[in-house]
C-alpha cells in the first residue's frame, strides 16, 4: 500500500521529507555550524602583530651586556595556569648565570603588567607563548620601553615546545641623579622651600627605580654640590637659577654631565637669567613660548575652556619617538591641526610639542574621549633635547608629568622611559618600538604630480585599457 | 569554464570601466583630502587612513559586481546560459561568485599605488599593506555575498540593489544598535558590525583572526542563503 504525495506514489514505510523541510533542515545545519565556527573564533581569537613583535625582538637583542647588580626578575606570561613554563624559565635562567635574586610570576593581563611595569621590579621578562589581544600586545610595548631590562620570549608550538630565551640589561651603570629645584621667593637664603620638597618627593616616589640613586641638591648648584652627579634633574627651576648656577650647569654638561629641566609654566620667566641662558644656547623656540607665554597660554586657554586639546602628531624628537610610535600603533587617527608648532630650533635641538591637559587622540572627531581612545601624556608642553658639549640638556615645559599620581597615566611613563633612555645612553633609545616610518614630506612639485597620478592618470588608464580591450574584442 | 566566462564578461563592458574608473578617481580625491591633508603624518597613520578611505569606496564595489554578474544576465535573457550549464549548481554559483571576486581584487590591486609609495617613500610596513589589504579583500568577499544573495533573487535590479545596501547599511549600523541595547546584548550586536568591530584591526596592520573569521562567516552564509534559495525555487518550479 501507498499514498499519494505531490502525484506521486510513495511506498508506506518510506521517510518522507519534503524539499522545504529538506531545504529549512540543511538551512539551520548551515546556520548552526557557521554560528559554532564564528563564536570559536571570536572565543579564541588571535590577534598578530608580528612585525612590531620581530622588531622589538630584533632591538632587544643589540643591547648591551648584563649588569653586575642582582635584579628581580617578574615573568610575565600569558597562561598563568601552565607552571611548566615559569619552572623552565626560572632554571633557563639560573643556568645563563645572570645574578637574578629573585623570580616572580605573573600572568599577562593589562593590569598585571601595568603592576609589573611601575612597580619595583627592575627587570621584567616576557614570556609570551600566544599574545590574545591588542590591550595585552600594547602593554608588552610598554614594558619593553619602560622598564629596565630585557626581553625573553619562547617560540612555543605547543606547551611542552622548546623555547629560547634571552636576557639583556640596558643599563649597565647607576646614575646618580641630583635633584635640585626652584629656589623661589627665598633664593637668598639657600635652602629648598616646602613646594620644592614636596616636588623633590613626587617625583622621587615616580622614579622608584632600583638603578638610579637620587638625591636631593639642597644648595646652590656649584661645582662641589654637582660634584659626583650623573644628572641633575631640576623642577621647577626658572627666574631662581642664577647666572653663576647657569654657567657651572654648562661646565658640567660640557664635561659630560646631563640636565634635565622642567619648568613649572605658571611661573614667568621673562628677562630671568634663564631666559637670557636659553637664548644663548640659541634655543630660541623654546625662550619664545615660556617667556612670552603667547602660544603656550594659548593651549592652557584652549584646555580650559574646551577641557581638552586634540593632539595632531608628537613632534620629532629622540625623546619622543617611542611615544610617536606608540600613538601611531594604538590610535592611528589623529584629527584635527596641531594647536601649538614651535617656530624655530637651534642647531642639533630637536623640538617635540604636545600641547596636552587631559588630551587625548580623537579618533572619531566627535570632540570626546571614547572608550577606545588614548589618552597622551598630561601636563607636557614642550620638549626640547640638546646636545651640549658632551653633555645633554633636555628641557620640558612643565613639571606636573612627573608627579606620582600622574607618572602612571597617559602616556606619561613612557616619556619617562624615553627622556631617561635620551640621558643615560643614546643606544636606549633604539630599545623601544623602531621608529622606522617616517613622516611623508612631499614637495609641492611632487603633490601635484601625484594628484595628476591619483585622480587623472589612474582613471584614464582604466578608461584607455577598456577602449583598447573592447576595440580589440570587436575587431577579434 | 563558467569561471572565465564571467570573468571574461567583466572586460567586454564599457559600463565596468567607467564604474572602475569612477571609483579609482574618487580614491584618488579621498587620498588627498582626507588621508594626505596639508601636514606630513607618519607613514603608519597614512596607511591606515588610506585603508579607512579605501575600505568605505570598497563597499560600492562589490554590488555593482554583484548586479553585472547575478542581476544583469538576468535582464538579458544570458541567465538561461547559466541555469542549463551541464554543471552542478552549486559549483556554478561559487564559479560565479569567485570571478567576481578576483575582479574585485583586480580592482583593489589597482589602488595599490598609494601603499607602495608609502612603502618606499616614507618606510611604511609591508605586513601593514598585506595584513589591511586582506582585510579589504575579507571585507568585500562578505560583501559580495551579501548582494549576491539578493541579486540572485528574482527581483528587479534596483530592488535587489536596495536591499543589498539596506542590509550592508543595517550590518555596518550595528555598531550604533549596540549602544542602544542593554549590557547584555551589547557584545552581540557590536560583533556583527561588519566594519567598526571587525575593520579596525586590519586597518591598523593587526591580523585578528576573529575578524577574519567572522568575514568569512559571513561570507558562507550568504552563499549558503543563496545557493538555497536558487535550490529551493526549481524545487518548486
Amino acid at each position: 500500500m501507498g499514498r499519494l504525495v505531490n502525484g506521486e506514489l510513495k511506498k508506506s514505510g518510506d521517510l518522507f521529507v519534503s524539499h522545504r523541510y529538506k531545504a529549512c533542515l540543511s538551512f539551520t545545519a548551515g546556520v548552526a555550524a557557521i554560528a559554532a565556527l564564528m563564536y570559536l573564533t571570536q572565543v579564541y581569537s588571535v590577534t598578530f602583530d608580528a612585525d612590531s613583535l620581530r622588531r622589538n625582538i630584533a632591538s632587544a637583542d643589540t643591547l648591551a651586556a648584563v649588569s653586575a647588580n642582582p635584579f628581580e626578575l617578574s615573568v610575565v606570561h600569558n597562561i598563568s595556569r601552565s607552571h611548566a613554563h615559569y619552572h623552565r624559565i626560572s632554571d633557563y635562567l639560573k643556568s645563563t648565570g645572570l645574578p637574578v635574586s629573585h623570580i616572580s610570576s605573573t600572568g599577562l593581563g593589562a593590569k598585571s603588567l601595568e603592576k609589573v611595569a611601575f612597580g619595583e621590579q627592575a627587570l621584567v621578562a616576557l614570556i609570551s607563548g600566544r599574545l590574545k589581544d591588542t590591550d595585552g600586545l600594547a602593554q608588552i610595548r610598554r614594558l619593553f620601553i619602560g622598564n629596565d631590562v630585557l626581553l625573553a620570549r619562547q617560540r612555543l608550538r605547543r606547551f611542552d615546545a622548546a623555547f629560547r630565551l634571552r636576557v639583556k640589561q640596558f643599563l649597565s651603570t647607576k646614575p646618580t641623579i641630583g635633584f635640585s629645584g626652584a629656589h623661589g621667593e627665598h633664593a637668598w637664603t639657600g635652602e629648598k622651600t616646602d613646594t620644592d620638597l614636596r616636588r623633590y618627593e613626587y617625583v622621587k616616589e615616580s622614579l622608584r627605580s632600583s638603578y638610579m640613586a637620587l638625591v636631593s641638591v639642597s644648595k646652590y648648584l656649584d661645582q662641589k654640590t654637582l660634584h659626583g652627579l650623573d644628572a641633575v634633574i631640576s623642577l621647577g627651576a626658572q627666574k631662581g637659577l642664577f647666572a653663576h648656577e647657569l654657567a657651572e650647569l654648562e661646565r658640567f654638561m660640557h664635561q659630560g654631565g646631563k640636565w634635565f629641566l622642567c619648568m613649572d609654566s605658571a611661573q614667568a620667566m621673562a628677562g630671568s637669567p634663564l631666559a637670557k641662558w636659553l637664548a644663548q644656547q640659541e634655543i630660541e623656540s623654546m625662550q619664545y613660548p615660556v617667556a612670552n607665554e603667547s602660544d603656550y597660554l594659548s593651549l592652557s586657554r584652549s584646555v580650559r575652556d574646551r577641557g581638552f586639546v586634540m593632539v595632531q602628531d608628537y613632534g620629532s624628537s629622540p625623546v619622543t619617538n617611542v611615544l610617536r610610535r606608540q600613538a601611531a600603533l594604538s590610535a592611528s587617527v589623529f584629527s584635527s591641526p596641531s594647536l601649538f608648532k614651535p617656530k624655530k630650533s637651534g642647531p642639533k635641538a630637536s623640538i617635540a610639542a604636545i600641547p596636552s591637559k587631559d588630551s587625548f587622540a580623537d579618533k572619531n572627531g566627535n570632540y570626546s574621549k571614547d572608550g577606545t581612545e588614548s589618552f597622551v601624556p598630561k601636563d607636557f608642553g614642550v620638549l626640547l633635547s640638546k646636545n651640549i658639549g658632551k653633555g645633554k640638556f633636555l628641557l620640558s615645559g612643565d613639571c606636573a608629568w612627573m608627579q606620582d599620581f600622574l607618572m602612571g597615566s597617559s602616556g606619561n611613563r613612557l616619556l619617562w622611559a624615553g627622556v631617561e633612555s635620551w640621558l643615560f645612553n643614546p643606544d636606549i633609545v633604539s630599545f623601544g618600538p623602531e621608529t622606522k616610518d617616517q613622516y611623508l614630506v612631499r614637495s609641492t612639485k611632487q603633490a601635484k604630480s601625484f594628484l595628476w597620478l591619483t585622480t587623472v592618470l589612474v582613471p584614464l588608464c582604466v578608461l584607455w585599457l577598456g577602449f583598447f580591450n573592447l576595440v580589440w574584442f570587436r575587431k577579434s | 569554464m563558467i569561471f572565465f566566462v564571467t570573468l571574461k564578461s567583466f572586460f567586454r563592458s564599457w559600463s565596468v570601466y567607467l564604474s572602475s574608473a569612477s571609483l579609482l578617481l574618487l580614491l584618488g580625491i579621498a587620498t588627498h583630502t582626507h588621508v594626505l591633508g596639508e601636514r606630513p603624518k607618519l607613514a603608519t597613520v597614512l596607511m591606515s587612513d588610506f585603508l579607512y578611505v579605501c575600505s568605505v569606496l570598497s563597499m560600492i564595489a562589490p554590488i555593482l559586481i554583484a548586479i553585472k554578474v547575478f542581476a544583469e544576465p538576468r535582464m538579458d535573457g544570458r541567465d538561461v546560459w547559466y541555469e542549463t550549464a551541464p554543471q552542478n549548481k552549486s559549483s556554478i554559483l561559487l564559479q560565479r561568485f569567485l570571478a567576481g571576486l578576483v575582479f574585485y581584487s583586480f580592482l583593489l590591486l589597482l589602488s595599490c599605488y598609494f601603499p607602495l609609495y608609502l612603502l618606499f617613500a616614507a618606510g611604511a610596513s609591508w605586513t601593514h599593506l598585506l595584513v589591511g589589504y586582506v582585510g579589504l579583500l575579507s571585507l568585500g568577499a562578505s560583501i559580495l555575498a551579501v548582494s549576491t544573495f539578493f541579486c540572485s533573487l528574482r527581483f528587479p535590479v534596483w530592488v535587489s540593489a536596495l536591499l543589498s545596501i539596506v542590509t550592508l547599511a543595517l550590518l555596518l549600523l550595528m555598531w550604533k544598535f549596540s549602544q542602544w541595547t542593554s549590557s547584555s546584548w551589547q557584545g552581540f550586536f557590536a560583533y556583527f558590525s561588519l566594519h567598526d568591530q571587525h575593520f579596525d584591526a586590519f586597518r591598523r596592520g593587526l591580523f585578528k583572526t576573529g575578524s577574519f573569521f567572522f568575514y568569512m562567516g559571513v561570507t558562507v552564509f550568504f552563499l549558503l542563503s543563496t545557493h538555497l534559495s536558487q535550490k529551493n525555487r526549481r524545487e518548486l518550479l
